[in-house]
């Protein structure tokens, strides 16, 4: 191979980048495509729906209809009802709940509520693992007084890990107001550790990797170091933890919102709407069965992606 | 034969560009102090090249990496000082060195296999140097990006600043190391075995591109290497290491025709072509000590021999043997006195 070294460039292949070479082989597993199929659908739906029940309100979430309570998907509205509070098109597409909402337009907010829930909740205990990872990985051997910055943040991680965290998160839920935002925080919060764990992994090799000492030598400081030069090489393995970690974050919001501890009325999530419908499981099972499917397609379809994703990066199915 | 310190090595010293002057660098580990270099002193000067050779853990990278100021803890500088042109820089912080570093003193290393980032193209990776050092913005960049690839003579360069590290040979990549070390054209270049993990005929045309980049440039360049025919076709000036201290420092010619430390003899003689065909070659018996087990006095004592009484206890001065020709020795030092 050395000996093209001198020869002139006509045997210039295309460009590949290890991002592409990484969609490459995502493309070849069709259940994680599937997945990211679904995901990318439930996306649009989650927009769509924040968009037409709140900014442009064509499905209503809040009407309250005390004459259709427990209509059964796809069944017709009540001809008693007043024009400004019929459905869309007057037929209600997954029935109706105890108050006489429209469940399809419930779905359609909680849609939005619960994945911005689970990405933003996500987002965050990215950002908390990466940089104290990077940084117990990075400054590991530096001591502050008579412990290293190692030790210091990992037993703190390890101390957050021997914590039962769902107790951990309806201890502060139960202290601090229920909002969307709270609940984000309070679970992106919780669930870093195993994201810093696999990040200071990496660094710990990948500091000893030359090109960290070629770019210390040209002079780059070291938060470029750390985040610009390093990060990317230790993203994937928290890629594929993030992409299943929404899918926790989705479950843990439904768990607390199934418990009464969630997003509160009026604000639907599909834990929310589970949690309801629970009371009237016999008479009214869409009311439970709905949300619950809808839980269980999209944790899925994260999982899909994810398991997808890990066997993507795996280097032993890179060679070929 | 009066003992010397080692500063008035170089002839020219308007044209100095580094001076290393006793300097002592030790690991703090657990288990005490180890001393891993010990009272070196070199010098370089524009445009010329000094090798510095030695076995592998003999302080040849610990000394390059302490010039950089990117000794990792648990190593420092506990004495010397290091002098790039008119600035003592062992005393500079960190903020100070990171304007030396890439700047002032390029760096290439032994694996250009993976001294580069495996995520980035080529031309992000050395626009990158350019707009931290020259504060060019992202046309400049690539310009000048362009402009060095040309000048490390690797062809199709505009399609190279597109591709990424694992679709390039690794002469290829090591030429693109000399590019980003050579960007801000600095005083002083330190290769680190840049060759080491090459085959032969990219070896050969790499050191082509050094000597001429060098003398383009008129940089100072510190080769260190423990392949002495590289020395003799590339460097001006040598200093042999040992066990974390400079034994032996002349002129090349000089160095292969008279050597005076033991410890050269030896090298030297265990060469391949010094002893006829089918006999075996000279060995130097015994391996490197374990820093820990450093002796006192002079480090060789322990594989020497020629071993004096004095040499385990006493540190043996530099002596000097004609003009530039310095060693550290108390057996040759008495010889000739």
């Amino acid at each position: 191979m050395h000996a093209q070294d001198s020869s002139t460039g006509s045997l210039i292949a295309h460009t590949e980048s290890p991002w592409r070479l990484f969609w490459q082989l995502l493309q070849r597993d069709r259940l994680a495509m599937a997945g990211l199929g679904i995901l990318l659908a439930l996306a649009v739906v989650a927009l769509l729906g924040k968009a037409t029940t709140e900014w442009l309100v064509i499905f209503d979430p809040t009407t309250v209809r005390l004459v259709d309570k427990f209509r059964a998907p796809l069944s017709e509205a009540s001809a008693l009802l007043p024009d400004a509070d019929r459905p869309l098109t007057g037929v209600y597409l997954l029935g109706t709940d105890e108050l006489g909402r429209d469940v399809f337009a419930r779905m359609l907010q909680g849609s939005f509520v619960s994945m911005s829930i689970g990405f933003v909740a996500v987002g965050i205990s990215i950002a908390v693992g990466v940089v104290l990872g990077g940084i117990a990985g990075y400054y590991g051997e530096v001591r502050i007084g008579p412990v290293t910055v190692d030790t210091l943040i990992m037993r703190f991680t390890d101390a957050m890990l021997c914590i039962p965290i769902f107790f951990l998160i309806l201890v502060v839920v139960a202290l601090l107001p229920a909002s969307i935002y709270n609940i984000m925080i309070v679970i992106g919060l919780t669930r870093w550790m195993g994201i810093s764990r696999f990040v200071r992994a990496e660094f710990l090799s990948l500091r000893e990797q030359d090109f960290v000492l070629a770019a210390r030598a040209l002079g780059l400081p070291a938060y470029r170091i750390i985040f610009w030069h390093m990060m990317p090489n230790a993203m994937a393995p928290v890629l594929v933890t993030a992409t299943i970690g929404v899918a926790t974050a989705i479950l843990t919001e439904s768990a607390l919102s199934f418990l009464g501890f969630g997003v509160q009325p009026p604000f639907a999530t599909w834990g929310n709407i589970l949690a309801d419908g629970k009371n009237f499981i016999f008479d009214a099972p869409w009311l439970f069965f709905i949300p619950g499917f809808a839980i269980f397609v999209i944790v899925l379809a994260f999982n899909l992606l994810g398991e997808g994703m890990r066997e993507a990066l795996n280097p032993k199915l890179q060679r070929r | 034969m009066i003992p010397t310190t080692a500063r008035t090595l170089s002839d020219d010293m308007s044209k100095r560009v580094l001076s290393l002057e006793r300097l002592h660098v030790s690991f703090f580990t657990d288990a005490g102090e180890l001393a891993v270099v010990r009272d070196v002193s070199l010098s370089v000067s524009a445009g010329e090249t000094l090798a510095l050779v030695g076995e592998s853990g003999c302080g040849k990278s610990v000394t390059a990496l302490a010039t950089m100021g990117l000794l990792d803890h648990p190593g420092r500088i506990v004495a010397g000082d290091i002098t790039l042109g008119d600035d003592v820089i062992s005393g500079f912080s960190e903020p100070q060195m990171r304007k030396v570093r890439g700047a002032r003193i390029g760096m290439i290393f032994q694996e250009p296999m993976t001294s580069l980032n495996p995520v980035f193209t080529i031309g992000r990776q050395l626009a990158e140097v350019l707009r931290l050092h020259r504060g060019h913005d992202d046309r400049a960049a690539r310009l000048a990006s362009l402009a060095l690839l040309e000048r490390v003579r690797i062809p199709a360069a505009l399609e190279r600043l597109r591709q990424y590290p694992h679709e390039l040979s690794g002469g290829m990549k090591q030429r693109i190391m000399i590019a980003m070390a050579i960007a801000c054209e600095p005083q002083l270049l330190i290769a680190d075995e840049p060759t080491t993990a090459l085959d032969v005929t990219i070896q050969a045309q790499i050191l082509e591109l050094l000597d001429e980049l060098q003398k383009d440039l008129g940089m100072a360049v510190i080769l260190i290497t423990h392949n002495l025919g590289v020395v003799a076709q590339y460097a001006q000036r040598v200093a042999v290491m040992y066990a974390g201290e400079i034994v032996e420092q002349a002129p090349v010619t000089e160095l292969f025709a008279d050597p005076r430390h033991p410890y050269t003899q030896a090298l030297l003689q265990s060469l391949p072509g010094t002893v006829d065909p089918g006999r075996q070659l000279n060995v130097i018996q015994g391996t490197v000590p374990t820093p820990r087990e450093f002796p006192a006095g002079c480090r060789f004592a322990t594989r020497c021999g020629e071993v004096l009484s004095r040499c385990a206890s006493d540190v043996p001065p530099a002596s000097r043997h004609g003009g530039n020709h310095v060693f550290s020795c108390w057996q040759r030092m008495e010889s000739t006195s």
